[in-house]
């Protein structure tokens, strides 16, 4: 989502200010670094800064477009299908000549989420692989950038200067891989919205690939490029649209995605079962009450099945930096009768959900059928009393702790939308 | 097929500009439904400015923390404050977090300690002593040696407890206070301990940060707030519309269904509830659990399987509920009986025109409780009675009141 509305303002930008950008694109450039700054900046603050104000907040949500990479994406996308574009058409037409001003700017706001994001996987020195895999990104789009500044670009000989750029086709693929890594691991494990995120970029990164392969088959053809691209674009929207709803239905159908909660701030809910309650989960009079036990989400016996990252790391002491990041993430923990999963939602930097998604499979002291659905009863229960809240330690089983800890420690580190 | 690119050409610009617009405005409202633009959080629903219920929820303390505050924009600056509050607490008193100050006080055996550390370390040991040791602030290294600490779970053998039991004594924690000059950066008190002993607030730090934030709300302004550390719970004021907090109390049971004992009212108090039911684990077809008797270093077993207590103290409330829970039903009783029921009877209070201070301090240490025995009796005071009633999955309790 985040993409897309990148994408259209850079649309816009290139509409009202190509002219200006071409020519005298300093003042892009300054504006761009200011921004990444700014980004960073926010990045290292922790979150409760800007829990004062909205106005604080709104800063916070817009330089998150420059921090998560969106705007990035956005650039490079536009740059790269200014190369795919049927020559002469208006899209090329408009977008070619601030190619390079383009991917200055997208190089800049790179560095910028680069930076915000990758501090906090050097901080806790967490070199896995999608960390690797952004490294060799930024290294692969050094030269790019470097060369993308006319007055570096007037010092080469043309022709190596062409052949260096091709390694534009290698970052654009890489891109797509950087993205994939952060985004795949969610949406296997069935979070709502990130399997439509991999679609989407599916679609971006594939319509390029038929739209830049057609534009050198069919170079002299003008009309049959032009026809060969729309028809593969539209292919590919088709054939995403039907993964996407495939996964829905598989998802619906194993009862394994769980709803972005829209809480509208409702106090966090230990899982809403799916189906279930329908209206009653938040329908009390806007008395949302805290509840004491966990409640799970299927009558799935396979709960196991769900595709974890992993057993964490688990410490008692909790993490000093709680800068968490939006989205949703998974923890495993120790619980008293057998490993627990769950999965922990953070809006607005705040934790919104907590659902358990993989429960102890020890049938001697945990009956999932049974007990799971005693668990829903004592939601439901709950609700209807009209409760605002429960003493007595709600999460204390020492599992759960374990496996809301765990998850949080991806929270602080995960990557934005 | 053939394409004109002059037509095309002509629209394109205005339909590019329309297009992107749109989609833009599309793109944003839907994200907002996911929240991906969402301010404070809001309960009773209503437009920022007007005064709604702001919510917080953070982890901390090794516990998920709730906390609702009514009132206007500027709730928002006072629960980022206390969510600050409670960050800076957890890294001055965690046990775990060798920075703290109690854990710089376990490595060397003294050290000296800031204001509000002091202060909840002079606090706990009075509830030490007048329970008799019921609740003894260093009997942290025999609850590692069960493994409630880490998770790994084990049965200590006899001898080991008794060893560990030698340094379980808080007696011999010594609090020398500081002339108090009122500047907060220097040292309160010096503390110290002897070798082998390890201190640990833990049964008492959540009960005294819920007071503090509870004061700093009302110092703030606030008339209406819900405060839950991780199931401790305390109010400020009453429910927004004005009616008395509904507090459930959690059932000890382990096949309850509604997981609800029953429904305390509750108003301008702290209502924290212990039981065995929230840690533990099993062996060998025994239950143990993290609430260790001190006398015996293992898990307290009098006859108890929940303690609620109700006070306006946090730290009151958090160290007895722990402190009863080991002393069983007759002691928790008596206790009660010594320290609380004596002002308790709400109509002397009401008509002594001449409090004093003695009476003040007296009510400060009055509490009401609600003990859950593993026979499955409820013992309510008196205090309590009148606004707690027993969820209909217990309704066939038999529920008695002090007197």
């Amino acid at each position: 989502m985040k993409f897309l509305i990148s994408f259209c303002l850079i649309v816009l930008l290139v509409q009202i200010c190509g002219d200006r950008l071409r020519k005298k694109p300093l003042p892009y450039y300054v504006g761009a670094v200011i921004l990444a700054a700014a980004a960073i900046t926010v990045q290292l603050m922790p979150g409760d800064i800007f829990s004062g104000s909205i106005a604080l907040k709104t800063v916070k949500a817009v330089l998150s477009y420059i921090s998560g990479g969106a705007m990035v994406g956005a650039l490079f996308t536009l740059v790269m299908f200014a190369g795919a574009f049927v020559q002469g058409s208006t899209l090329a037409k408009k977008s070619m000549p601030v190619r390079a001003q383009l991917s200055i700017l997208g190089g800049i706001l790179a560095i910028g989420h680069g930076i915000a994001l990758g501090q906090s996987f050097i901080k806790r020195l967490n070199f896995t692989v999608e960390f690797v895999i952004s490294l060799l990104l930024l290294l692969v789009m050094v030269p790019l950038f470097v060369t993308s500044f006319t007055v570096i670009r007037k010092k080469m000989n043309p022709k190596s200067w062409k052949k260096l750029q091709r390694l534009a086709y290698l970052f654009y693929l890489l891109t797509f891989i950087h993205i994939l890594a952060f985004e795949m691991p969610k949406a296997l494990r069935g979070v709502k919205g990130y399997a439509l995120n991999v679609f989407a970029y599916f679609v971006v990164f594939v319509s390029y690939l038929f739209c830049r392969i057609f534009r050198s088959v069919y170079k002299n053809a003008k009309e049959k490029m032009l026809r060969a691209q729309v028809i593969s674009v539209v292919a590919v929207l088709l054939i995403a649209a039907a993964g996407s709803f495939a996964v829905a239905a598989n998802n619906a159908r194993n009862n394994k995605s769980e709803d972005y909660v829209d809480n509208s701030g409702n106090l966090p809910e230990v899982i809403v079962d799916n189906e279930a309650d329908g209206g009653n989960s938040h329908g009390n009079d806007g008395e949302y009450p805290e509840v004491a036990g966990a409640r799970r989400t299927s009558e799935n016996e396979d709960a196991g099945e769900i595709l974890a990252s992993g057993p964490k790391e688990v410490e008692v002491e909790s993490s000093e930096s709680y800068h968490y990041i939006d989205g949703t993430y998974y923890g495993e923990g120790m619980g008293n009768n057998g490993k627990i999963g769950v999965n922990v939602t953070i809006q607005s930097g705040m934790i919104s959900a907590i659902e358990i998604v993989k429960f102890p499979d020890d049938a001697d002291y945990f009956d999932v059928e049974k007990d799971g659905s005693k668990m829903t009863q004592q939601m439901i229960a709950i609700q209807n009393a009209e409760v605002d809240t429960v003493s007595g330690a709600t999460y204390s089983s020492e599992g759960l702790i374990d496996a809301v800890s765990a998850a949080l420690k991806e929270a602080e580190s995960g990557a934005s939308e | 097929m053939s394409f004109s690119f002059k037509r095309i050409r002509r629209n394109i610009k205005h339909k590019t500009m329309a297009g992107m617009a749109l989609i833009l405005s599309v793109a944003i409202l839907s994200g907002c439904g996911k929240g991906s633009f969402q301010f404070p959080k809001v309960v009773d629903g209503g437009a920022v400015g007007e005064e709604i219920m702001h919510v917080s929820t953070i982890f901390a303390m090794d516990t998920v923390m709730d906390i609702q505050v009514y009132g206007g924009e500027e709730a928002e600056g006072l629960l980022a404050d206390a969510d600050n509050q409670i960050r800076t607490l957890e890294k001055e008193l965690s046990v775990t977090d060798e920075n703290s100050e109690i854990a710089g006080l376990n490595a060397a055996g003294s050290a000296e300690l800031s204001k509000e550390p002091a202060q909840i370390m002079k606090e706990a040991l009075m509830y030490c002593d007048s329970t008799d040791g019921a609740l003894d602030i260093t009997i942290y290294p025999v609850l590692r040696a069960w493994g409630f600490t880490t998770g790994e779970y084990q049965v200590p053998g006899d001898e080991e407890i008794a060893g560990l039991l030698e340094n379980v004594d808080y007696r011999s924690v010594k609090l020398e206070e500081a002339d108090a000059d009122g500047s907060d950066d220097q040292a309160a008190a010096l503390c110290t301990i002897p070798e082998g002993m390890q201190v640990d607030l833990g049964s008492v730090t959540k009960g005294y940060t819920s007071r503090k934030l509870a004061q700093y709300f009302r110092d703030n302004g606030v008339t209406s707030a819900l405060i839950n550390l991780g199931g401790n719970v305390e109010c400020v004021g009453n429910k927004p519309n004005g009616s008395k907090w509904n507090v459930a109390v959690k059932s000890p049971f382990k096949d309850s269904d509604s997981g609800i004992l029953g429904v305390i009212q509750a108003s301008d108090e702290a209502i924290i509830t212990s039981g065995g039911y929230e840690r533990y684990f099993e062996e060998n077809g025994e239950t143990y659990w993290h609430i260790i008797d001190p006398s015996t270093g293992k898990p307290a077993r009098n006859g108890l399987i929940s303690v609620t207590i109700i006070g306006k103290d946090g730290l009151m409330c958090d160290a007895l509920s722990t402190a009863l829970f080991v002393k069983g039903r007759d002691g928790a009783i008596d206790y009660y009986r010594k320290y609380s029921a004596a002002s308790t009877d709400s109509s002397s209070v009401a008509n002594d025109k001449t409090a004093n201070a003695a009476d003040a301090a007296k009510q400060e240490s009055s509490f009401d409780m609600i003990l859950v025995t593993t026979e499955g009796d409820v013992y309510i005071t008196p205090g309590a009675s009148e606004r707690f009633s027993l969820s209909s999955e217990y309704h066939d309790l038999s529920l008695h009141v002090l007197d």
